[in-house]
């Protein structure tokens, strides 16, 4: 069912929610996603300065940012909302569009 | 949830019940190591509540950090003779919440579990509280 539904992803949710978000009879789902681990795990996060700047690593750009104040933000990775089109015995979700965890 | 019976008359508001009442008598361990390697694992892992045997009687699923003892030996569910089959999801992921929702409209609650790693996993309810992947 997993597979018909096309919720299996590699993303680290944490809860799922289910209401008909667009009004057509059918339950939508909302998956909010954490990550698999946190940055912090890791031991070690290379940053090289850059003219006097901290500069994220590119494998880390979505994930890693820096205020103003120098210090580190961890990005959770994107939340989906997956609307049910109920065309399949199994209900299917689509995935219209990605929120920013 | 699923084809509850609702008091008339009655007051709002919960009521707290003792495990003893319940029968939840669980606890969601998580060994040091497995915190101090991943830290995520500490957000801890959810339960689910419905009456997915229609039994009028809500049932409960409750889950461990631990994959394997999600599905078959997770107190309520176990307890109510409840089992799930051919979870291979379930043994490769770390589990986390979990929600009980007719999502097939076939009067039956089915499962959602939020896995680490693995995305959600859909357990449909067969009718016999029998739950397939």
């Amino acid at each position: 069912m997993t597979a018909a539904a096309g919720t299996a992803t590699r993303f680290g949710s944490v809860n799922a929610g289910l209401a008909d978000v667009n009004g057509d009879g059918a339950l939508d789902l909302y998956v909010c996603n954490n990550r698999t681990d946190d940055i912090r795990d890791r031991g070690q996060v290379d940053i090289q300065r850059v003219n006097g700047k901290l500069v994220i690593p590119p494998v880390f750009k979505d994930r890693l940012s820096i205020d103003d104040k120098g210090h580190f933000l961890e990005y959770g990775e994107p939340d989906v909302l997956y609307l049910n089109n109920g065309k399949v015995i199994h209900a299917r979700f689509l995935d219209r569009w990605n929120v920013s965890g | 949830m699923g084809r509850s019976k609702l008091r008339r008359g009655g007051k709002t508001g919960f009521t707290l019940l003792a495990s003893e009442q319940t029968g939840a008598l669980l606890t969601n361990s998580l060994e040091a190591l497995q915190s101090a390697g991943n830290r995520v694992l500490s957000n801890g892992s959810g339960v689910a509540v419905g009456d997915y045997d229609m039994t009028v009687w809500w049932t409960s699923f409750v889950q461990f950090e631990r994959a394997q003892h999600a599905l078959q030996e997770s107190g309520w569910m176990q307890i109510q003779g409840c089992h799930g089959r051919g979870g291979s999801y379930s043994h490769e992921s770390i589990l986390r919440g979990a929600t009980f929702a007719d999502i097939d409209g076939d009067g039956n609650l089915d499962l959602l579990v939020a896995t680490t790693g693995g995305g959600v996993i859909c357990y449909s309810n067969d009718g016999h509280a029998d739950f397939l992947t």
